[in-house]
Order: C-alpha cells, then sequence, then structure tokens
C-alpha cells in the first residue's frame, strides 16, 4: 500500500519479517501502514495548532486574541488526544492481534470501512471546530451541554466513535478465530495487552455514543432539554475512558518494543495479566474523579469508582512499573549484558530512537504523570489541582511525555519493519526523542508548577489579566518565560519527528536487518535455560524504591500545599 | 479432541484458566462497569429531586 514498501510477499500474502521472527500477513500490514499514517497527519495538525495555543498563554507573545484561543485550543486537542492516539492505537491492536499471532487480519474489508467513517468524522469534527459562530462555543473536550456547539460536531463525533467501534472489530474477529482454532494456548502476553486494551476501548466508545447522540438530538430540536448532570456523568466515560485506551495501548507498547529493541523477557507472566486483568476491572471507573465536586452523584459512588475500585487500577501500573524493567534486566543479564547495579541500562542501545522513546515514555510517564494521576484522583488532594493549569501539566505528562513519546518509539520501527525503509536524516532521528522529551517535560513542569503553586487556571487565553477577577497571577509570569521557550522546543522536537517520518518514507534507504547493531537483542529468545526469574533485577528494585520514594515527598508535600489553602475559622 | 482439552484443563491451574478465558474476563468487567459507574450514576441522578 502507497507503494513506499520494499517487503515481498509468498502466495498467499505472508511474509516474515527477518528483525521480530514475526509473520505477517498483508491484510493486517496495509492496514497498520494506513491507520500509522493517518495518525501522524493528525500529529502534524495537532502540533500546529500546539504553537498558537502556547504561544497565546505565553504572553510576552499573546498570538492569538481570545475570541480565537478556543477554537485553536479545540482544534489542538481533538487532534492530538483523539485523532492522533485513536488511530494509532487501531494500529497498534492489528500489530497486536495479527502481527503477533501470525494471522490474516479477519474481515479486512470491515477495517477499510472503518478507517473511511473515522477520517470522515475526523474531517468533520474539525470543520464544525474551525467554523464555530456564536452562540455556539468551539468543543474543546468536554463541550458540556447547556452551552451548545454545532450539531455537525456531535454528528462528527458520533460518526468517529462509529467508526473506531467498526475498526476494533476485524482485531477482535481475530483473536476469536484465533481462540476457536486454538482453545488450548495462551494467547501471548502482547496479544493479551492487545485484548484488554480492546474492551476498555469499547466500554469508553460506548459512552460517547450514549453521550453524543441524545445531545445531538437536543442540538438539532428533537430534544427539548438535555440533562446537564446525565451528560457530566455519561461524557466522563469517554472523556476520560479514552485516555485510558491511551495507557493501556502504550504500556502493551512498552512490552512489545522493550522485548524487541532492548532483549527484555517477561519475567513473570502471571503477575503481568493479573495487572492487565486489574486495568480491565478498575481503569475505566477513574473517569469520576471529574465528578468530585460535581453536586448530583452520591458520595458513595465518589468515593467507590474513585478510591475502592480505582486503586485496583494504581495497584496495576505499580506491577507494570516494576514488571517492564524488570524484564528488561533479567533479559539483558540473561543474554550477558548487564553487569553491576546498572550495567544492563547503561549497555542499552540508546543511540535507538525507537529504544531511546520507549524508556523515556516510561520513566516521565511514571515520575511525572503516574504520580501526580493519582494524587489528583484523590478527593482531597483534588481540590488545589482542580481547573489549573497543573491539571493540564498532568495530562501532558500522561499523554505527551508517556503515549506520544512511546507511539513515535513504535512508529520508528513501523517505518523500519512495516515499511522497509531505514531512518532518513539518522543523526536527527537519535537526537530526537531526547529532544521532544526533555522539552515537554520541562514545559509539564512549568504547568504544574505555575497551577499548584499560582493558581493559574486553564483554558484561558491570558494568565495575568482574567477579567472579572481581583487575583495577581503577576509572581508566575518569570515560569512563564521558561514555558514558552520548552514549549518551542518541544514543537520543534514533535515537528522534527514528522518530518523524519516523511523523509524515511520518501528518500529512505531499503531497511536491511543486518544493519541493527546487535541483531541477538530483537531475538529476546530467553538466553540460556535458567529461568528469567532467577535473574537478578535489583537494578530495578532500586529504581523502584527511588520512585516510591519521590510518590511520598510529593504526596507529602501536595497534603502540606492543601493545608496552607484551606484554613477554617479567623 | 473433547478427551484432549479435559486432560488438558486438568493440568492448567487454575488461575492460568481463568486468566486464559477472556471472553468470561471481558463479560464480568463489563457487567461490573456497567453496575459500578452507569447504573449507580443514573440511579444517583433520578434520585435528585426535581427543581
Amino acid at each position: 500500500m502507497f507503494g513506499f514498501s520494499t517487503h515481498e510477499y509468498d502466495d498467499e500474502g505472508f511474509r516474515t519479517c527477518n528483525v521480530t521472527g514475526l509473520t505477517i500477513h498483508r491484510s493486517a500490514e496495509d492496514m497498520v501502514k494506513l491507520y500509522g499514517l493517518t495518525a501522524i497527519v493528525a500529529l502534524a495538525i495537532g502540533g500546529v495548532f500546539a504553537f498558537f495555543v502556547a504561544m497565546t498563554r505565553w504572553e510576552l507573545v499573546s498570538l492569538l486574541s481570545p475570541a480565537d484561543f478556543y477554537t485553536y485550543l479545540s482544534m489542538h486537542a481533538w487532534n492530538l488526544l483523539i485523532f492522533w492516539m485513536i488511530f494509532m492505537e487501531i494500529a497498534i491492536l492489528y500489530v497486536g492481534g495479527a502481527f503477533v499471532l501470525g494471522r490474516r487480519l479477519s474481515l479486512p474489508r470491515l477495517a477499510k470501512v472503518g478507517w473511511v467513517v473515522m477520517a470522515t468524522g475526523a474531517v468533520v469534527v474539525n470543520a464544525a471546530i474551525w467554523t464555530t459562530e456564536a452562540p455556539n462555543q468551539a468543543p474543546l473536550l468536554t463541550s458540556y451541554v447547556p452551552l451548545p456547539s454545532n450539531w455537525q460536531f456531535y454528528a462528527g463525533a458520533i460518526v468517529f466513535i462509529l467508526g473506531a467501534v467498526v475498526a476494533a472489530l476485524p482485531f477482535f474477529a481475530t483473536i476469536w478465530h484465533e481462540r476457536r482454532e486454538n482453545p488450548n494456548e495462551t494467547l501471548p502476553l502482547v496479544t493479551f495487552g492487545a485484548f484488554i486494551t480492546g474492551i476498555v476501548a469499547l466500554e469508553s466508545l460506548v459512552g460517547g455514543l450514549i453521550t453524543y447522540v441524545p445531545t445531538l438530538l437536543w442540538r438539532v430540536g428533537e430534544f427539548s432539554t438535555m440533562d446537564p448532570a446525565f451528560y457530566r456523568q455519561m461524557y466522563w466515560i469517554i472523556g476520560h475512558g479514552s485516555q485510558q485506551i491511551n495507557l493501556l495501548a502504550m504500556i502493551t507498547v512498552w512490552y512489545f518494543l522493550t522485548h524487541v529493541l532492548g532483549g527484555a523477557e517477561v519475567a513473570s507472566q502471571k503477575v503481568s495479566r493479573t495487572a492487565f486483568v486489574l486495568y480491565l476491572f478498575f481503569i475505566n471507573l477513574g473517569a469520576a474523579h471529574h465528578l468530585m465536586s460535581d453536586p448530583v452523584v452520591s458520595t458513595g459512588w465518589r468515593m467507590w469508582n474513585t478510591s475502592y475500585a480505582a486503586y485496583g487500577a494504581v495497584l496495576a501500573s505499580m506491577i507494570h512499573a516494576f514488571a517492564i524493567p524488570a524484564g528488561l534486566e533479567a533479559g539483558r543479564r540473561a543474554k550477558g549484558k548487564g553487569g553491576g547495579l546498572f550495567g544492563w541500562l547503561w549497555s542499552s542501545p540508546w543511540d535507538d530512537p525507537g529504544f531511546s522513546a520507549t524508556i523515556m515514555s516510561i520513566i516521565l510517564f511514571g515520575f511525572l504523570g503516574g504520580i501526580t494521576g493519582v494524587m489528583m484522583g484523590q478527593m482531597q488532594l483534588n481540590m488545589t489541582w482542580h481547573n489549573t493549569l497543573a491539571t493540564v501539566g498532568h495530562f501532558h505528562a500522561t499523554v505527551v511525555t508517556g503515549t506520544t513519546l512511546a507511539f513515535m518509539g513504535l512508529a520508528y520501527y513501523v517505518l523500519r519493519l512495516v515499511f522497509g525503509r531505514d531512518w532518513a536524516m539518522k543523526p536527527f532521528a537519535k537526537i530526537q526523542p531526547y529532544l521532544y522529551a526533555g522539552a515537554m517535560s520541562l514545559l509539564v513542569l512549568m504547568m504544574m508548577y505555575v497551577g499548584i503553586l499560582f493558581g493559574v487556571p486553564r483554558r484561558h487565553p491570558s494568565v495575568m489579566d482574567i477579567p472579572g477577577t481581583e487575583f495577581s497571577f503577576a509572581p508566575a509570569k518569570p515560569f512563564f518565560v521558561v514555558f514558552g521557550v520548552a514549549a518551542l522546543l518541544a514543537i520543534l522536537g514533535g515537528a522534527l519527528f514528522v518530518l523524519i517520518a516523511v523523509a524515511s518514507l520518501l528518500t529512505g534507504d531499503r531497511f536491511d536487518a543486518d544493519s541493527v547493531g546487535d541483531v541477538t537483542r530483537a531475538a529476546a529468545d530467553g538466553g540460556d535455560a535458567k529461568p528469567i526469574h532467577e535473574y537478578s533485577m535489583r537494578g530495578t528494585f532500586t529504581l523502584c524504591l527511588v520512585f516510591l520514594a519521590t510518590f511520598v515527598v510529593l504526596w507529602g508535600l501536595n497534603w502540606y500545599l492543601l493545608s496552607t489553602v484551606w484554613q477554617i475559622g479567623p | 479432541m473433547a478427551t484432549d482439552a479435559t486432560e488438558r484443563s486438568e493440568d492448567v491451574p487454575w488461575p492460568q484458566q481463568i486468566l486464559d478465558s477472556i471472553w468470561l474476563l471481558a463479560l464480568a468487567a463489563i457487567l461490573y462497569w456497567v453496575l459500578a459507574y452507569v447504573v449507580w450514576g443514573i440511579v444517583d441522578i433520578l434520585a435528585v429531586p426535581m427543581g
């Protein structure tokens, strides 16, 4: 497809990947290319709007008028949080399903129909946002009723969601056929993770239909009113659930890429699978943390869904946070590539952008996104974070320094292993993940800092001048200089990725597996006969202790900050 | 074939059998999500007196 591929297939349409050893069928490979490239187009569009948004919030520049800001912010959010992510996630489902199982993609025509419907929905949503005029509101992501948005926006969102459901069906059909033909075999861990991702996605997408279909009917006049409480509760199923798909897809990619690029093994199949099952049951309930201050739902509902249930998902994250680096450490030690406490880490292929993007995704997601997510999910600490720029910092940490970096790492290998093209502009490809991750980390820290310590609000074009308030945010001004410079560097890093991807497709040399520096790192065959869990994982254990110490310090600090603002009495 | 499956299910530890029952796990998780988040939430909304 697209004429970029260098691969040849046998009479039945299969080929063997000479790096991973996977048996890949053309039906799946073509769809991975189609969905992956569409995702990168959405990334480029969203990245362009990131420039306008960041340069407006940096008031030294003040690029956009207040009237335009929300429209540009909505374009930025929908293209990056939804279209870039979900097109990529469908590609990941096909990799985790058909690729890893060595099967044809079941119902391949449905995969094409799904792409057409998704792409149509994405175009309609973009057009609806761009042409928004009063009294309609640019919808951003929440688009809370009774504030109205274009009816075309709701229609576009419904079409996109339906398209995503249709696109997921070939993945489920592939798994169904695999289980029917091999009922006594256990699915590979990556396929298991992709399956859990698919079910969580299905819940989220159904929530989207429950939300947007009645809202569209209200907007076109079929319903006279739309209950805002019903909207809020149902909306967050997809509003937060769509981000949980990112989380699960990202973790599946972590297992896949650390295995393929770093020679990681799975330290314990049952522990990792149990963690995925915890996600399956509990992760989507975390959506309730958006309704912490909602007067309609009961305290019992809020506490159950955000505490007792959602902590099952937190436990799952802790397990993956140990299991993935532990698998990398044990796998590399088994191959004789790890001495001392961190020798396995230092000897890793850090000049490989797929590897470096993956490892930085793991570290930054954990330290910046994960810890803050758990804190924000707690009813008390949520009060100091809610609707400040710190919240935006949190989800940029999860979705950008976490998921986007992981997906960039995967895309580097899609270019090589699926398109058969080697990376163009190699010196730049090697530094791109570091530039992007470093700048985004600084950006995220500034957002959190000005949000938590100064209470700077989100969703507002200006910081120092907020009509209707007497607050002064002037002390936050110097931090916005750092914010602005970091944003420019991060956008440069993102643009560099798109440029490398396009240049690789158009001018990249044919990828030769022998050119991989260390072929055995891709074999990941388990090393010698010694069971993998018998290798030392003390380096990972040390890293986990550092992580937990950071968690405790930040937790205590946030409680201290809460205590300084919540004073009762004279 | 049925005998093979029976023998195999006797050999495989029950936790692994649960983890291998992917459709059953999916069904249970969806049911739990519907009850804990959706149904309970709608009951709460309906319990609010009309203004």
